[in-house]
């Protein structure tokens, strides 16, 4: 269970790569908002589900 | 400290705004001339004030921090990527010298940025890290490296 | 001339971010694969972002590339502290090479506290302080 939390932190963080590398290629500085507004998210889904697997602990 | 700074980017604001050109470089020459010249400027005992101590010392903390970063960085790519595993990992105790939560916060955040060790939870007391490493050779030379290196840096910045 | 820097910095972290993926597969424990996808998130994706600024010349997107890699900064370490945290506390073992576990009998699930060790003898801790 906790494998997954951290494969899909990789995924996110690797999705900001993706889109940098994308905004290289075909020169749209544009899509960087959509990394920036990633880079703050992606640790959000990552509190949640940790804190959801405290809680299923406790019980 | 807090006036010299914002005297400092005053300076660097009006150095742009006199040149204009608003580059970064532009940006970063304007910040440096100005912090020699408030440094010259002010005199006496406001000579060795905090800021123009610290100051430096930040610039030169950031670089010991990337070149920790890249150093370990190729320690664990040659370890991902040759066939056999040859890490020692484990938790180790780290005794904090660090007090208010600013400083701890700051230290474990660092710890966990470089890749290789991570910083699992502080004690309800604050006297003690816990630090998972993958290189441990013994107990007293991990705790040593993290003491000198970071935390010593950390605390001279922010005491 | 810029062509081959930013060619260069950006196959660097494209590299970096592939052995993190390599190494997720790899490791044999929870907390080594944690230490190793960390480093996709700082060197890896620092170097492809940088490549990314130096390719367009410009201070507005060097600017929000700089704002990008300080909140990648800040919010990696505490994902990974919490994910940590959480997995030893829900009993995920540790690899069976390693060297030391201090951490071991230090938590009290009922009470949910972490302890130090330090609270009986207090002199002790004082040798440890200044040997570092």
């Amino acid at each position: 269970m906790v494998d997954r939390i951290i494969a899909l932190d990789l995924i996110i963080t690797t999705g900001i790569g993706f889109i940098s590398a994308y905004s290289i290629l075909y020169d749209q500085p544009a899509l960087l908002d959509v990394a920036m507004i990633l880079a703050l998210i992606a640790f959000l889904g990552t509190v949640a589900f940790t804190y959801y697997i405290q809680q299923k602990n406790k019980q | 400290m807090k006036n010299k700074f914002l005297s400092n980017i005053l300076l660097t604001f009006i150095w742009v705004a006199i040149t204009g050109n608003f580059t970064f470089s532009n940006f970063l020459f304007g910040f440096l001339l100005s912090f020699f010249i408030l440094r010259m400027v002010t005199s006496g005992a406001s000579h060795r004030a905090k800021y123009f101590r610290i100051a430096p010392k930040v610039v030169a903390f950031i670089f010991f921090f990337l070149y920790e970063l890249v150093k370990a960085n190729i320690e664990v790519a040659i370890e991902v990527m040759t066939p056999k595993f040859r890490m020692t990992p484990g938790i180790v105790k780290f005794p904090l010298d660090a007090e208010t939560d600013l400083e701890i916060s700051f230290l474990a955040n660092l710890i966990s940025l470089t890749p290789g060790t991570l910083s699992m939870d502080v004690s309800d007391d604050r006297k003690v890290l816990y630090v998972h490493s993958m290189y441990i050779k013994d107990r007293e030379s991990f705790i040593a490296g993290i003491k000198n290196g970071f935390e010593k840096r950390l605390l001279e910045i922010l005491r | 001339m810029t062509d081959i820097i930013v060619g260069i910095l950006a196959f660097l972290g494209t590299i970096f971010v592939f052995l993190a993926a390599v190494g997720m597969v790899r490791m044999p424990d929870t907390y080594l694969r944690i230490s190793v996808t960390t480093k996709a998130a700082t060197l890896g994706i620092g170097l492809l972002l940088i490549a990314g600024a130096i390719y367009s010349n410009e201070l507005a997107i060097t600017a929000k590339i700089l704002a990008i890699i300080l909140f990648l900064l800040l919010t990696a370490p505490v994902s990974a502290h919490l994910i940590g945290r959480t997995s030893y506390f829900s009993g995920v073992k540790l690899w069976k090479n390693s060297v030391m576990d201090d951490m071991e009998g230090k938590y009290d699930t009922s009470s949910e506290e972490l302890r130090s060790g330090f609270e009986t003898d207090p002199e002790k801790s004082k040798p440890t302080k200044s040997s570092g």
